[in-house]
């Protein structure tokens, strides 16, 4: 299932303003016209005009380059918004910032829970954006693309697969990912709508269009396999502060805590853990010393970060004055869910947490374990029992 | 005693066992000796002076990959547990498996695994472990390298005057002298069921015990589900 998150004209949603908005790209040779606000749209701009001709049709305008720090702005907080339902999210970057046009790869996600998950997409972008989407879901991207379209504002129109060919065939022949030339000749071979089109027998249009031909006949008999083309998720995420010199281990501590919380909440936020920690301290006058952990179980707790960056600290010698701290966490991966092993955690026996309390106080709780039942229904056996830190206090730090 | 009340017998006691625990029913001379830990091998625990090893006293169980060394670790660890006695193990190789040791009678909520490839640290925090005389038994794997006579030495040391059971898994035989229990353990065959593999027979082999040299040895079996042989 494939969902099509739709926010028609974004940009001047992102860069607020009365006037007409008209953005342009600065080509080498010339710039074009890639996103308007309506108002400019009416009259006359258009997608693909050239900067002159715009500046002709719409005198009063307010013309923007399309490296806007907001447009960027906007696209991260796009994908922050909708990673939350999914990692697999492509954003249609011919089209933005223009229109945001968003697929989502839902997986084998039953038709009742996609239009649900589809109706708090909807929510979750107007409550970010401020502004209504539609969202379309079909078994295809050229299908849940249409969809969104064809709903209103705020609306989720789902359309199951039998029911693929029949929606997408009335639609123009345009919403096809067509060439000029190509758009130029099926127009003159009299083609319209995607059922016209289908209608042809696919040899036919292989034989007069070649490959692509192939590829426009079955999106418009709606078997669209292309599949979501996923952004990347930024692999690191940091953390830094800088105060007044310090001098004293304890003040450094304060200050990696709050750190450590704040990236923990963000790690959190995005469902990630990091398999790589890395510790920066600036020294007064200049200079730093960086250390690098790389962890065999990623970690993304607050109390598995401070543990981890415990072990970093020890490695740096403090004979300089103290003004700043870096922490980043890096190569992040999908943390795994905790919820399930609530019930499969049985308690550890005292005298294992009173023997654990005399080592953590000479090495750190770092290397005690007690094994316990995971996915006992798992066909892999190392998924069966998983070993866990003891969580006891430790007095080394 | 009839064959089959033999078997009956020997079906009983296993069924017994297995559903109330390792060391729920025992021998009587057994009872006496508080002072070790039965292998949960019969026929082993017979060529035992005491039926086991000691506590307060270094041991090695050595043998390569598949001869069951492991194997007897795990019921050590079973029997050590007894008694809401807690047991340690120092998994350096990482290949402590949990689902193979419950099969063994391993209580897990009553098991602490020190985790670390760093060898010198693990051995440290075995020593530390035996010292606190927490735990009835501290096992330490140590298959993955040879090591210095000198630290075998301080082991056996420490170990000598607390009440803890020191066993050391071993792949070759290092100083033997030093070492109170000394168990070598041989695959001789494999067990077959039909096509299929059941498990294998391994002879143990008693090289010391009770700090003195012996030549006795035991035949087991041991299969997936087999608690003792």
């Amino acid at each position: 299932m494939i969902a099509c998150a739709y926010l028609p004209y974004l940009a001047p949603v992102l860069l607020m303003g009365n006037s007409p908005l008209v953005v342009v790209k600065h080509f080498k040779r010339m710039g074009k016209v890639i996103a308007l606000s309506p108002d400019a749209e009416q009259v006359g701009a258009a997608r693909g005009m050239s900067v002159t001709r715009a500046r002709a049709v719409c005198p009063k305008g307010r013309f923007v380059g399309s490296n806007e720090p907001s447009f960027e702005a906007g696209s991260e907080k796009l994908l922050d918004t909708l990673w939350t339902f999914t990692n697999r999210v492509e954003i249609d970057a011919d089209a933005y910032p223009h229109h945001a046009i968003c697929y989502l790869d839902l997986g084998s996600l039953r038709d009742a829970d996609a239009c649900l998950m589809a109706e708090e997409m909807a929510r979750a972008l107007r409550a970010a954006f401020g502004v209504g989407a539609s969202v379309g879901l079909g078994h295809g991207k050229l299908t849940a693309y249409l969809a969104a379209q064809r709903a209103m504002r705020d609306e989720v129109l789902l359309v199951e697969r039998e029911d693929e060919a029949a929606f997408i065939s009335p639609f123009p022949i345009d919403t096809l990912p067509l060439h000029k030339a190509d758009a130029r000749r099926l127009h003159l071979l009299g083609i319209q709508t995607l059922g016209d089109l289908a209608a042809l027998p696919r040899t036919a249009v292989t034989a007069s269009f070649g490959k692509r031909g192939t590829l426009l006949h079955r999106l418009a008999s709606g078997l669209d396999g292309r599949p979501v083309t996923p952004a990347k998720m930024p692999q690191t995420e940091s953390v830094r502060t800088t105060f007044e010199a310090i001098y004293e281990r304890d003040h450094l501590d304060y200050y990696l805590t709050r750190l450590t919380d704040g990236l923990a909440r963000t790690l959190d936020k995005r469902a990630v853990a990091a398999h790589r920690l890395v510790l920066t301290i600036h020294f007064e006058r200049g200079g730093g010393q960086d250390e690098t952990l790389r962890l065999l179980s990623p970690v993304g707790t607050a109390r598995g970060l401070r543990e981890e960056l415990a072990k970093l600290l020890a490695r740096i010698s403090f004979d300089k004055p103290v003004v700043g701290v870096e922490i980043c966490a890096a190569h992040l991966v999908a943390a795994i869910p905790v919820q399930l092993e609530l019930f499969a955690e049985c308690p550890v026996s005292r005298g294992v947490i009173d023997l654990t309390h005399v080592l953590a106080a000479r090495y750190g709780i770092a290397d005690c374990f007690t094994a316990s039942v995971g996915q006992s229904w798992s066909l892999l056996t190392e998924r069966r029992y998983v070993q866990r830190r003891i969580e006891v206090e430790s007095d080394v730090s | 005693m009839s064959r089959t009340s033999a078997d009956h017998l020997q079906q009983t006691l296993w069924d017994m066992q297995r559903r109330f625990g390792q060391g729920v029913v025992t021998t009587g001379d057994r009872l006496a000796s508080g002072n070790r830990i039965p292998t949960g091998f019969t026929a082993v625990d017979a060529q035992l002076e005491g039926g086991g090893i000691a506590l307060g006293q270094m041991s090695a169980v050595v043998g390569q990959p598949t001869s069951g060394a492991t194997t007897l670790v795990y019921h050590l660890i079973a029997s050590a547990q007894q008694g809401d006695r807690i047991a340690v193990y120092v998994d350096i190789s990482g290949t402590f498996d949990a689902e193979y040791a419950v099969s063994c009678g391993v209580m897990l909520d009553r098991l602490l695994i020190i985790n670390t490839s760093n060898p010198g640290r693990g051995l440290n925090m075995a020593l530390d472990a035996v010292r606190s005389e927490k735990a009835a038994l501290v096992a330490l794997d140590w298959t993955t390298r040879r090591m210095d006579n000198k630290y075998l030495d301080r082991l056996r040391a420490n170990v000598a005057r607390t009440r803890t059971a020191l066993v050391m898994l071993m792949h070759n035989l290092q100083s033997p002298d030093l070492m109170h229990t000394a168990l070598i353990l041989r695959r001789q065959d494999w067990l077959t069921q039909g096509d299929e593999v059941s498990g294998y027979h391994v002879r143990v082999k008693v090289l010391r015990d009770g700090g003195t040299e012996r030549d006795k040895s035991a035949d087991i079996d041991i299969t997936p589900k087999a608690f003792a042989s």
